[in-house]
């Protein structure tokens, strides 16, 4: 069967209401991985070709398509495993198609953690 | 302006993949993929979510720990989670306003567990509770 191709500005569902297209595409998240920094390995992902290990705590997850802006253009969550970690993204080093993120204790310590989940929305180039 | 009236989108190729054409209008990223696939707000105080999606609902598992139970669930328990938490229900800002959450290895395919622990380290019953999953469903 060929491929479709929908265009269309709204999607309404029988009883659970409408939604606008420009909220599918804007509101998906386009990028998220669950990694383990201190294997360090990818478990599962989204728009992901790989992370990087830039030092204890930090690392690079090097996006397979681009984003259209960087860092200060996309909008970042996410958790990490272990007691009173706190995941944040950084600046260094990130670019259109790579986003470092740094996890540190209550100390500022950096520590390759576990479990670690970045979750980023925004456009893509 | 368009619009599809439709209970159910599925892909043609593989049903689980539909693609989306991305707001620079080439690349194109998975539906799927991409949407949150749980997500709840809820205060401590009680179990019942304030609002929610795909969860059945949460247990109080003791002081500044709880589980939230998935309703359909995840295909494995490598799907990502992001909590953000606030322990207080003013806008002042004492030492241990903020609540981050340590998420357990004990998450499965049907529950997520988490402890929300303060910035000085006690466990503590937080506010505000924001937590949203994202992975493959079942």
């Amino acid at each position: 069967m060929a491929l479709g191709k929908i265009k269309a500005d709204t999607l309404e569902h029988s009883t659970a209401g409408s939604v606008d297209t420009q909220y599918v595409v804007n509101g998906s998240a386009k990028a998220w991985m669950y990694y383990k920094q201190n294997t360090p390995a990818i478990t599962d992902s989204l728009n992901t070709s790989s992370a990087t290990d830039t030092a204890t705590g930090n690392y690079l997850q090097n996006y397979t398509n681009a984003f259209d802006a960087s860092y200060d253009g996309r909008a970042m969550g996410g958790s990490s495993f272990a007691t009173d970690k706190v995941l944040s993204h950084g600046s260094t080093g990130s670019t259109t198609s790579a986003q470092q993120f740094n996890v540190y204790d209550v100390s500022s310590s950096g520590l390759d953690d576990s479990f670690s989940s970045p979750i980023t929305h925004g456009d893509l180039a | 302006m368009s619009e599809i009236l439709v209970n159910k989108l599925t892909g043609t190729s593989t049903a689980g993949v539909i693609l989306v054409t991305g707001e620079g209008n080439s690349t194109t990223t998975n539906l799927q993929q991409g949407l949150a696939k749980q997500w709840v707000y809820f205060d401590m105080a009680s179990t019942t979510a304030v609002d929610s999606l795909n969860t059945s609902s949460l247990t109080d598992s003791g002081t500044g720990k709880f589980v939230v139970n998935i309703n359909n669930d995840f295909n494995n328990t490598s799907y990502t989670v992001n909590y953000t938490g606030n322990g207080y229900a003013s806008d002042t800002f004492p030492a241990n306003v903020t609540c981050v959450a340590k998420i357990s290895y004990e998450t499965t395919t049907t529950t997520g567990l988490y402890d929300t622990i303060s910035y000085g380290s006690a466990l503590v019953d937080s506010k505000y509770n924001y937590c949203t999953a994202h992975g493959d469903l079942a």
